[in-house]
């Protein structure tokens, strides 16, 4: 019977806690999962609901890719920030009464008990979308070692962001592609050294070939802008480089367009060598 | 693994980081009056021993930025620097509450390892690498500063963190130079 009234109390107090857009919709947890393709000698057979991001690059590299929510996505994680709110809520609350309550059976003045603070929605540190769809790929099980690394992830299909290389984001600044459905698509990512210390990473499509993929399914990585993102796991900081025709930094901040499409004036660069006129 | 995990959840949930967090929110959004900042002292005779340790002690200035600006990019730098933008209050909770075991393992995790792996001056010296990189891509210079000088309004950081109001206003008396006359000793690169 007590357990019966604890069961309906706490299902009470939940349907106070949840809020109301919780309460009207609950969206659909959505599956996560991925799936590394080792170096097999059978062919990929590719599942027409599934992505794979083929990343290549000189050397043994472990590339953390994150994917960003679409609308629907984005609500429903919002939902689930929340729900993970009331539940603290909740907590704070139980702990409030227990010491009111501790206080009052010790006969003691209730307000002179140490009350832990309130917890503030504004402040709920719960992880972003990005952070709960994580791709970490390499360092081993590379799916080519011919001319350098080639590393392949069968992804749920959206869209993607590089992060990071191993202890190093690409905080400052990164670029994010799109992972269709029953594709592959390549990218080329190198990270670099450079002599005043920073240690940029360069990234650009790729083309692959390789026997066991369908050539038709390869397609290689179309890169846009995506600003920059939060430290989540307090590691060095740096950022790609520009991408010509894609984006450039000014003062630090990412600016639609490349380095050439800026500088060449378009009939001289429709004339002569594409590369000519960068700086 | 649950046994790590509970430790750090109760050791970050100490009622002082509460208050200090609660005390924090409010610091990191204030824009003082640039005119009520005390601009710090800057002028020292430069020595051998100086400049051997520029890497560690220096300050920033970019031409054409105002004081708004300049503390903007530095805050925005320090939580880069720190990694104290939004997810970090998931890594390292500001109040007991952020600690819920199943947001926070991943988080915690990554934190635990980092902090296991680098010592705390490693993660001072990230600290400085981090900065530099952030305030250098957004075309800041670099100019070395005599070490008691600048202990007078910089921080370092390892396990331990300032205390917030305190970093707020040495990175507001930070911004007042980046945002000053231009300095007239060398520059020293990203």
């Amino acid at each position: 019977m007590i357990a019966r009234f604890t069961m309906v109390a706490a299902a009470a107090l939940l349907s106070m806690s949840v809020p109301a857009a919780a309460a009207e919709k609950a969206p659909k947890k959505e599956k996560w999962a991925t799936k590394v393709i080792a170096d097999k000698p059978r062919p990929v057979t590719i599942d027409p609901t599934k992505s794979y991001i083929l990343v290549r690059s000189p050397a043994q590299i472990a590339p953390v890719l994150m994917r960003l929510p679409n609308a629907e996505q984005a609500a429903a994680h919002e939902v689930e920030r929340q729900e993970a709110f009331a539940r603290v809520h909740r907590s704070w609350r139980k702990r409030v009464a227990s010491i009111e309550l501790d206080a009052k059976v010790a006969d003691a003045d209730p307000s002179k008990r140490r009350k832990p603070p309130e917890p503030v929605e504004a402040d709920f540190g719960y992880p972003s979308y990005e952070q709960k769809h994580t791709v970490f790929l390499g360092p081993q099980n590379r799916f080519s070692k011919v001319d350098g690394s080639a590393y392949l992830q069968e992804v749920p299909p959206g869209e993607y962001i590089f992060y990071a290389v191993g202890a190093t984001c690409a905080c400052l600044g990164t670029v994010s592609f799109d992972a269709p459905a029953g594709k592959v698509v390549a990218l080329e990512l190198s990270p670099t050294n450079n002599p005043e210390g920073t240690t940029p990473f360069q990234i650009g499509a790729a083309t692959f070939a390789d026997v066991r993929l369908p050539a038709e399914s390869v397609l290689p990585a179309a890169f846009k802008p995506a600003g920059m993102r939060s430290n989540w796991f307090g590691i060095a900081v740096d950022r790609v480089l520009p991408i010509e025709g894609v984006f450039t930094y000014e003062r630090g901040k990412q600016v639609a367009g490349g380095v050439a499409a800026i500088a060449v004036p378009a009939p001289e660069a429709s004339s002569g060598d594409p590369v000519a006129g960068q700086p | 693994m649950a046994g790590p995990l509970l430790v750090a959840v109760a050791i970050l949930a100490t009622p002082a980081m509460a208050e200090d967090a609660a005390k924090a929110e409010d610091v990191t959004k204030i824009i003082p009056d640039p005119v009520t900042v005390v601009m710090p002292k800057l002028d020292f005779t430069e020595t051998e021993a100086d400049r051997a340790d520029y890497d560690k002690y220096f300050y920033f200035h970019r031409a054409d930025t105002g004081f708004e600006e300049a503390l903007a990019d530095l805050r925005e730098c320090d939580g880069m620097a720190k990694g104290l933008q939004s997810g970090i209050q998931y890594q390292q909770p500001p109040y007991p509450y952020a600690g819920t075991m199943a947001g926070a393992a991943g988080g915690l995790l990554g934190s635990l390892m980092v902090e296991a792996i680098a010592g705390s001056a490693e993660k001072r010296k990230l600290r400085r690498v981090n900065m530099r990189r952030c305030m250098g891509y957004k075309g800041y210079a670099r100019y070395g500063l005599q070490k008691d000088l600048w202990q007078e309004f910089h921080f370092e950081e390892g396990f331990s963190g300032e205390e917030e109001s305190k970093r707020q206003a040495m990175l507001a008396q930070q911004a007042k130079v980046a945002s000053g006359t231009k300095p007239v000793t060398g520059e020293l690169g990203i």
